[in-house]
């Protein structure tokens, strides 16, 4: 038997679900749109990044459709989380729900928005069946990871941004420099193994996630970079939770 | 099964003018209700409550706009916790405090009936059965697989009224926005409300309407400023109440 809480945050991962649903109400094909999107992009941008980097397409599309995926996951959750409180004000002040569990709403639904995104795998394996290796049998715990970060992202970025009004324009230019410093659409051969690839905490992310979906071994400083960072987000997370639960009213 | 120690609730302020601490400190020598603490207003919504409700009350909160009476129930309901005071609850609350939760405009009647129970906790198992039993009191026919943008105004009310009054539990923190308008005329909603107020063990309102705080309640108190100034039977606190009016 469930307890409530376990149950009311299954409810809320069906409304993650339904919101998607809604949001692509009388369209034909629904939030398969969501992964067809992302397959005429990463086509285009390797495409184009392919004859400016001097690189066969053939190799260079999967380094940018993976690393665009994982970006997305992170930039989404960095996106949403301004707005996850605030948006769900009416919710806040008149359900005894814990209001963590709307950063749990809003990670389910990055992680659904994201494995739609994940079906372009499909044609891609059977275009280039060597990617397809026992790796991808990380892949599932990689988007637990991933879901476990963007719920604490979540909470953390929405505290602030309920409290300061100013923080969704810090984060939009906070993700802009990660997109340009983290090796998405370039690749990292170009500037090797050096200090700013190691300290950037997208960059593990980004790279755990491809290399489940790229048939590589994991790297020791992704695994141990990531776990830092899911510490440390966690520890925020419960500090500030603690702290402004009770100011709920005054920031909305 | 409700108990309240000198309970208080403060939460912060913030507006542009906010920032200046000038502002705040004249703010917070001019009106009791506002205190500064490290440079930050804050507002004190309830001072010092002490109450008990026991199981089998039928309490009303009444009292002027702003004197607390929402956050008080949001209070009881778990949904904010005490600044300073104790608070002991027996039993599981459920707040009615908005008629405008989980509804979707793009969503049809009966999906958003499932949206509503979904937000309130409903389980899975029960979400069919319940879902008919608000589907069947709406009397909304093909209606109920429309969109929720085509209906009108009454046919909003009775799909989020049956929807909201489904639910069981021990303890009702309902705020009048339930409990009073016209739709206590209709004899059905009416039946249905009070079959309602039936199964549960206690319920806590806040309202304006005299007339129905003593003809439903058998306790009443009266907040103002965020204190209570009465307590005691519905008819004792509603003179109180008038006489403070006509004074004012």
């Amino acid at each position: 038997m469930l307890n409530i809480g376990a149950k009311v945050t299954i409810n809320f991962v069906k409304l993650a679900w339904f919101d998607i649903k809604i949001s692509y109400r009388r369209s034909v094909i629904g939030p398969f749109w969501i992964a067809l999107n992302t397959m005429f992009f990463v086509g285009l941008v390797a495409f184009v990044y392919s004859f400016l980097f001097k690189t066969d397409v053939g190799s260079f599309l999967p380094w940018v459709a993976c690393g665009f995926v994982s970006w997305n996951f992170i930039a989404l959750s960095l996106n949403e989380g301004c707005f996850v409180f605030i948006n769900n004000r009416e919710n806040l002040l008149n359900l005894n729900v814990p209001f963590p569990l709307y950063a749990v709403k809003s990670a389910a639904k990055i992680t659904m928005i994201v494995s739609h995104q994940l079906l372009f795998l499909i044609p891609f394996y059977v275009w280039k069946p060597e990617y397809l290796t026992l790796q991808i049998l990380l892949l599932p715990l990689v988007l637990v990871i991933f879901f476990v970060n963007s719920v604490l992202i979540n909470i953390i970025v929405g505290i602030f941004g309920m409290k300061y009004r100013d923080v969704n324009g810090i984060v939009s230019n906070l993700i802009l420099l990660f997109f340009i410093v983290t090796p998405i659409f370039w690749p990292k051969e170009l500037i090797g193994r050096v200090f700013i690839l190691d300290a950037n905490p997208v960059y593990h992310f980004v790279q755990l996630m491809r290399n489940a979906m790229l048939g590589h071994s994991q790297e020791w400083q992704n695994v141990v970079g990531v776990f830092i960072v899911t510490i440390l987000l966690a520890c925020a997370a419960k500090v500030l939770v603690a702290k402004e639960r009770n100011k709920l009213t005054g920031y909305l | 099964m409700i108990t309240l120690d000198k309970v208080s609730f403060e939460t912060p302020a913030f507006t542009p003018e906010l920032k200046y601490f000038k502002a705040n400190l004249l703010k917070s020598i001019l009106n009791p209700r506002f205190s500064l603490s490290n440079g930050q207003l804050s507002v004190n919504i309830l001072s010092d409550i002490s109450l008990t409700f026991n199981s089998g009350d039928r309490v009303a909160i009444i009292g002027p706009n702003g004197s607390g009476k929402t956050t008080f129930l949001r209070l009881i309901s778990g949904i904010l916790a005490p600044t300073s005071g104790k608070m002991t609850i027996d039993g599981r609350v459920f707040p009615l405090l908005s008629a405008g939760i989980g509804v979707e405009e793009l969503a049809t009647g009966y999906e958003n009936i499932r949206l509503i129970l979904l937000h309130l906790g409903v389980d899975e198992v029960d979400i069919d059965h319940v879902t008919s039993n608000v589907e069947e009191f709406c009397e909304l026919g093909d209606f109920i697989h429309m969109p929720f943008n085509t209906y009108s105004a009454g046919m909003r009310t009775r799909l989020i009224f049956g929807s909201l009054t489904c639910m069981a539990s021990d303890i009702v923190a309902m705020d009048e926005v339930i409990s009073t308008g016209d739709l206590l005329f209709h004899a059905k909603a009416k039946r249905r409300f009070n079959q309602f107020f039936e199964k549960i063990k206690l319920v806590v309102t806040a309202t304006h309407d005299l007339n129905w705080a003593q003809e439903n309640c058998n306790k009443a108190v009266l907040l103002m400023d965020g204190k209570v100034v009465k307590e005691g039977r519905p008819e004792d606190v509603v003179a109180t109440y008038s006489n403070y009016e006509k004074v004012t």
